[in-house]
């Protein structure tokens, strides 16, 4: 109900009160009561100017400030109250402040930004009378052009923790596994140590079981191929390419001391390329390239479709023209495109939705797996279902694909090293299906 | 404050127990919505215990109750806005309870004070206008109103002409409502 509608409604009750106890005070109360609010209406006309500013670089999870001026240009006080209408998975205050007459205003609120590149809009501002009966919407017509970057900071911290630390050394282990026969050195048996690299020598003597620590070679440079397409954007609660890009952050964190480099492409083309290196600013460059923005969606697609009934020459047609609605010349897919772009030997690392392009990317991962050392990585969309829209037919419905995802998982692990990921299991999972 | 003084003072003056209720009121200005159904069954509560029997024969009481009545709404709504005149006023509003003259020209400049913070343009006019129409209106219809038992129609006169007012002025702004919470 609003505000004004409650004086509506006791005028009419005032009149009703007049007529039925014969008493003419009450009505001539509803008729000031009137009076008071067509003075209010006529005298709510409110303009005001704003505009706003913010920084155009940012990162993910800091606040920034944004900076609004607002200027009253009438001589009545007014209330703005401040409307974000950010994009998804922004988050913001939204003060309210008073104008007086005339007045010119500067305010700084903070603004929470979600990786990617967006156009901020706005914000709206809810312009209301001191009384708070009415109220006005102006859009600041402001468009800013934001490239929110992942942070940092937060990834070196991640990394720092000891569960981050152990993922390190299993990640260089076995990634890297490449161990020459040549001894390093003797150590303490941890776990997780294989058992015949035990020096039974050297713990019949120190009494304690005890490992040869290996020389370890690495065979070319190290490429982290990550799929940016359309699928891996997709979001309900969290997006696969949230996990995929903090994860991917989190292996170039913990391999910097090899030559990594990046490629990250989507359904139409590789969309940045970093060339391999031991460069510290590796990250830095990193971070600039992972500024994909999630796709807010309402249901993820869990499972591969194979069962597309176009006819094949209307498949071909399409496979055609789709580039050209797209502004491109070229035929080849992304994932083609990212492959075609790597060196004669490397260890690569493909961080990718096995849903989209399935056949394609079996076909890519079969023809590579004698050539290079591969890994595959794919975030599960069932894992990053929003359990706030389960019930028993989804959570029936989300089994039976996750048994046929299981599937299709195993006979990926045929041609390459496939983990199957959630969110929320980052570290464990990884950790666990290495070993 | 002044306009719960003044209610309180419209009591004692005109003898009402409603206005003593009015510090309640004040109190709940800070919740618009629950002040505004407070106000709502306070006037209700005033309409049943002040009797006015003709438009004809309004007298100062009249003003007495509803002037302190409509700076207690618009406090209410718009919330205190302290001032030295407010100070100065006081005791001239005690003095209205020998003089009734002198409340009702107390309350009167107060009411100006208040809405002169507005920086009233159009409303003011409207507002004359308002009452004008509406005094104009039972003037001229003295003849068939002041007879006796026309009460009931003095009252469907009065809901006739703001009727008219209101729907005229809703037609010609055009504002957005604020939802009561």
């Amino acid at each position: 109900m609003k505000a004004e509608d409650i004086l509506f409604l006791l005028v009419l009750l005032l009149f009703v009160q007049g007529y039925l106890f014969q008493n003419v005070f009450p009505a001539l109360l509803a008729f000031l009561i009137v009076v008071y609010i067509v003075y209010l209406r006529l005298e709510f006309l409110p303009r005001i100017n704003a505009s706003r500013e913010m920084d155009t670089k940012l990162t993910e999870g800091e606040k920034v400030k944004s900076k609004l001026k607002l200027k009253n240009l009438t001589n009545k006080k007014l209330v703005v109250k401040v409307i974000e209408e950010l994009p998804f998975g922004f988050k913001s205050e939204e003060p309210t402040i008073k104008l007086g007459e005339w007045e010119e205003k500067e305010v700084e609120y903070f603004v929470i930004p979600k990786r990617g590149k967006y156009t901020v809009a706005g914000p709206r501002l809810q312009v209301k009378d001191l009384r708070g009966l009415y109220y006005t919407d102006y859009q600041v017509p402001s468009k800013i052009e934001v490239e929110v970057y992942p942070s940092i900071e937060k990834i070196k911290e991640d990394a720092k923790t000891e569960e981050n630390i152990r993922l390190a050394t299993t990640y260089q282990k076995i990634l890297m596994g490449l161990q020459t026969l040549e001894i390093h050195s003797l150590r303490r048996f941890q776990p997780g140590d294989e058992t015949k690299h035990i020096d039974w020598k050297a713990t019949a003597r120190l009494g304690e079981l005890i490992v040869k620590d290996f020389l370890r070679e690495i065979e070319g440079d190290i490429y982290i191929i990550l799929d940016a397409g359309r699928e891996m954007r997709k979001s309900i609660r969290k997006s696969k390419i949230d996990y995929a890009t903090t994860l991917t952050l989190q292996l170039l964190h913990v391999l910097q001391n090899y030559r990594v480099g990046l490629i990250v492409y989507d359904d139409y083309g590789v969309i940045n390329r970093i060339e391999a290196s031991k460069s510290p600013d590796q990250i830095k460059k990193a971070v600039k390239s992972l500024a994909i923005s999630p796709i807010f969606a309402n249901l993820i697609p869990v499972r591969a479709t194979f069962d597309l009934k176009i006819p094949d020459e209307s498949r071909k047609f399409l496979a055609k023209i789709m580039p050209i609605f797209k502004g491109k010349k070229s035929f080849a897919t992304g994932l083609i495109e990212a492959i075609s772009v790597l060196p004669s030997a490397a260890f690569l690392i493909f961080i990718s939705d096995i849903i989209a392009h399935t056949g394609e990317l079996i076909k890519v991962l079969s023809e590579l797996k004698d050539k290079y050392k591969i890994l595959l990585i794919t975030p599960n969309p069932i894992l990053f279902y929003d359990e706030s829209k389960l019930n028993k037919e989804t959570l029936l419905w989300l089994y039976k694909r996750y048994l046929e995802r299981e599937e299709l998982i195993r006979k990926l692990n045929r041609i390459v090293p496939t983990l199957d990921l959630g969110p929320s299991d980052l570290i464990d999972v990884v950790r666990g299906a290495l070993k | 404050m002044i306009s719960v003084i003044a209610s309180i003072l419209s009591g004692i003056i005109t003898g009402l127990k409603t206005p003593f209720l009015s510090p309640i009121l004040y109190l709940l200005k800070s919740r618009r919505s629950i002040f505004l159904l407070a106000f709502f069954a306070y006037c209700l509560a005033l309409g049943l215990e002040f009797k006015i029997l003709s438009v004809y024969s309004i007298n100062i009481n009249f003003f007495v109750v509803v002037l302190p009545l409509i700076l207690l709404l618009d406090t209410g709504l718009k919330g205190e806005v302290k001032s030295r005149l407010d100070y100065i006023l006081i005791p001239f509003l005690f003095l209205g309870i020998v003089f009734k003259e002198i409340f009702v020209v107390g309350m009167s400049v107060a009411i100006i004070r208040n809405f002169m913070e507005d920086n009233p343009r159009k409303g003011a006019f409207a507002v004359i206008g308002c009452i004008a129409i509406l005094v104009t209106g039972l003037a001229l219809a003295k003849d068939v109103l002041s007879t006796l038992g026309a009460v009931s129609t003095q009252v469907v006169v009065i809901a006739s002409i703001t009727t008219l007012i209101l729907v005229f002025v809703i037609l010609k702004t055009k504002v957005e409502k604020l939802d009561l919470i």
